[in-house]
């Protein structure tokens, strides 16, 4: 891929002040973190060593050490050696990225610190992103995440209490933490489940009791999830107008949508079993599923089987 | 991009940056490396090489470098614009910065953030931070109309959109500020056909964002806060419900109960639910039977008959 006319000066403007505070990478450490290959990377230092401020005496001139492509260092960076302002999206990007941590800490000092950063990096922009651009919503709070939190860092083990809304059931097990993700407001993680070999994704507001078990700081490397056979199904249903709302609340399954004369016709994607059958009860409004006919069998007659339980 | 007008837009660059007044074009042409040819040749690089490095963000000011002759002007690139400016960071600053950085996964955020934290790493080296929890929190949303959003309201800009909701309509708006909700974008501004204060769901804007004004249109009330216009944070009254539950049933929904045995196959519970009180009682299906408030059962029942 060719790489847009401007994008090199750009990083090679951004790579004098990174090694000149990160001495001593390898060149495939900066391609790395430079989205970039060794060899381009080569051979911007290459250019930028002929590169200076006039005069162009070896006093004036850029002097990056790269003759060892183990060992990277700039020895001047002449006015070059602090990194360039951020963008007002870069700014944005950090100043949201930090309104979140807040919400997440519990600590109240590291709140206070991580707001008077947050206000910081506002100031540079006369505090306009944090006026117009704002998080609402704070992840669900729930007692175990600092536990989990820990976990993670620390490489270990948890037996956890976890209640599965889909087959509604509460089970111990243990399962090795990976990683948070906040996704509509709510905390998920991501974490091999022991006993099935698998990767598996949890709801940190399900987990209702967790104790930490032990570390062990190798369990996730080379770790491949169990080739799980593709079970998915494609689901088709119809409903009125609130189908737009529909789509917008499960737009993960949604694979193919159309409006008719109000009628909202949905294709979805799904696992079959309790979870789309509970989720197509629970909602709102009537929804006709047209296929699978077992789907639309079960529904019906789990409808027909609650309303039996007001004769 | 030749290697020679890379080398020679880094040493523009650099001699801008380094310099204390106003360099001359003549001074630039006779002491920065890489402009060669005819005077005109040089001059048609400069003006190219000027537009090049303000579309990579990099504000150059013109100016004159005597006070008393204006005629000959001259550029410079002031420091303080140029480098990124936070003060000294202590290690945990380093780490929070870098988390939010790497927050993200949509991809607008996510490139911005790769690029903001390649500038603090630039600040003090990646060795400082401090190992900090959190490590792999992502954020999820989706942004593609964000920059255009984003552009109107830091300049001022009224737009035009179509949104759909229960129907599809064109809106005027003057965009106030956008909100983070449930890894949703929520527009806020003054719809300016109704001239009140609306909230949008971004996703639910089906066009390009089409800038109606120039900038500077409108300015935002001084005391307008986003998250008093935000109905969806207003959760509504809640309502104490009594239900009968099958024995080891409703497991979520015991956990916020007081709960008492009737037989051995159903217990009795009480428990306080907000707005989507139905959508979260049908989910137990037949495992959950709602007997009080009257007016609840009437409608839990009514909803499941308008489903068979």
């Amino acid at each position: 891929m060719r790489e847009g006319a401007l994008d090199r000066v750009a990083r090679a403007l951004n790579l004098i002040p990174f090694i000149t505070h990160n001495p001593g990478l390898s060149v495939v450490q900066i391609a790395e973190r430079f989205n970039s290959t060794p060899a381009q990377i080569s051979k911007d230092l290459s250019l930028l060593h002929m590169c200076g401020l006039p005069g162009y005496s070896h006093l004036e001139l850029l002097d990056i050490d790269y003759e060892d492509p183990d060992y990277v260092s700039v020895t001047d960076a002449q006015v070059l050696d602090q990194p360039r302002s951020l963008t007002q999206v870069e700014a944005l990007t950090l100043v949201l990225g930090l309104q979140a941590l807040t919400e997440l800490s519990t600590n109240p000092e590291e709140r206070l610190a991580i707001t008077n950063l947050q206000s910081r990096i506002g100031a540079l922009y006369e505090n306009q992103i944090s006026a117009q651009v704002t998080i609402s919503d704070a992840v669900v709070e729930s007692p175990v995440i600092a536990e989990v939190d820990s976990a993670i860092r620390e490489k270990r083990f948890i037996s956890i209490e976890y209640n599965s809304a889909s087959s509604d059931s509460l089970t111990t097990r243990t399962i090795f933490p990976l990683d948070l993700f906040y996704m509509h407001g709510i905390a998920y993680l991501h974490a091999i489940a022991v006993a099935e070999g698998e990767e598996r994704t949890f709801r940190i507001d399900r987990i209702q009791n967790c104790s930490i078990g032990e570390i062990d700081s190798k369990f996730a490397v080379g770790f491949t999830s169990r080739n799980r056979t593709s079970d998915h199904k494609e689901v088709q249903i119809e409903m009125g107008e609130d189908g737009l709302f529909f789509i917008e609340k499960h737009n993960e399954i949604v694979t193919s949508s159309k409006e008719v004369g109000g009628i909202y016709q949905i294709t979805l994607t799904v696992t079959p079993g309790e979870w789309i059958l509970r989720t197509l009860l629970a909602w709102p409004s009537a929804i006709r599923v047209v296929q699978p006919a077992s789907l639309s069998q079960q529904l019906s007659e789990r409808i027909a089987g609650t309303l039996a339980n007001y004769q | 991009m030749s290697d020679q007008k890379t080398e020679r837009l880094i040493n523009l660059t650099m001699a801008l940056l380094a310099t204390k007044r106003f360099l001359s074009k003549s001074e630039i042409f006779e002491t920065v490396a890489g402009y060669t040819g005819s005077l005109e040749t040089k001059e048609r690089m400069f003006e190219r090489d000027k537009d090049d490095l303000r579309a990579l963000g990099i504000t150059i000011h013109v100016g004159s470098h005597d006070p008393l002759f204006e005629d000959e002007l001259g550029y410079r690139i002031y420091e303080n614009e140029y480098e990124l400016e936070l003060g000294a960071l202590t290690p945990s600053e380093l780490s929070y910065l870098s988390l939010a950085a790497t927050l993200w996964r949509n991809q607008l955020f996510a490139s911005s953030g790769e690029q903001a934290l390649l500038k603090i790493d630039a600040l003090a080296g990646t060795a400082l931070r401090e190992d900090f929890g959190h490590a792999a929190l992502s954020l999820e949303n989706e942004t593609p109309l964000f920059p255009a959003l984003w552009e109107a309201i830091t300049t001022l800009r009224t737009i035009v959109f179509t949104y759909r909701s229960r129907s599809t309509s064109r809106r005027r708006l003057a965009p106030y500020g956008l909100t983070l909700w449930h890894g949703s974008w929520y527009l806020v501004g003054l719809d300016l056909d109704k001239e009140e204060i609306r909230v949008f769901r971004v996703s639910r804007i089906i066009s390009e964002i089409e800038f109606e004004s120039a900038p500077s249109a409108f300015a935002v009330p001084t005391d307008f806060s986003i998250s008093s216009h935000l109905v969806m944070l207003n959760t509504g009254e809640s309502t104490t419900f009594t239900a009968r539950v099958r024995v080891g049933r409703c497991q979520s929904l015991r956990a916020k109960s007081t709960v008492s045995n009737i037989d051995s196959e159903w217990d009795r519970i009480e428990f306080s639910l907000g707005g989507n009180w139905l959508e979260q009682l049908l989910w137990f299906g037949p495992d959950l039977v709602l007997e009080a408030p009257e007016e609840n059962v009437t409608e839990i029942t009514a909803l499941l008959r308008s489903k068979l």
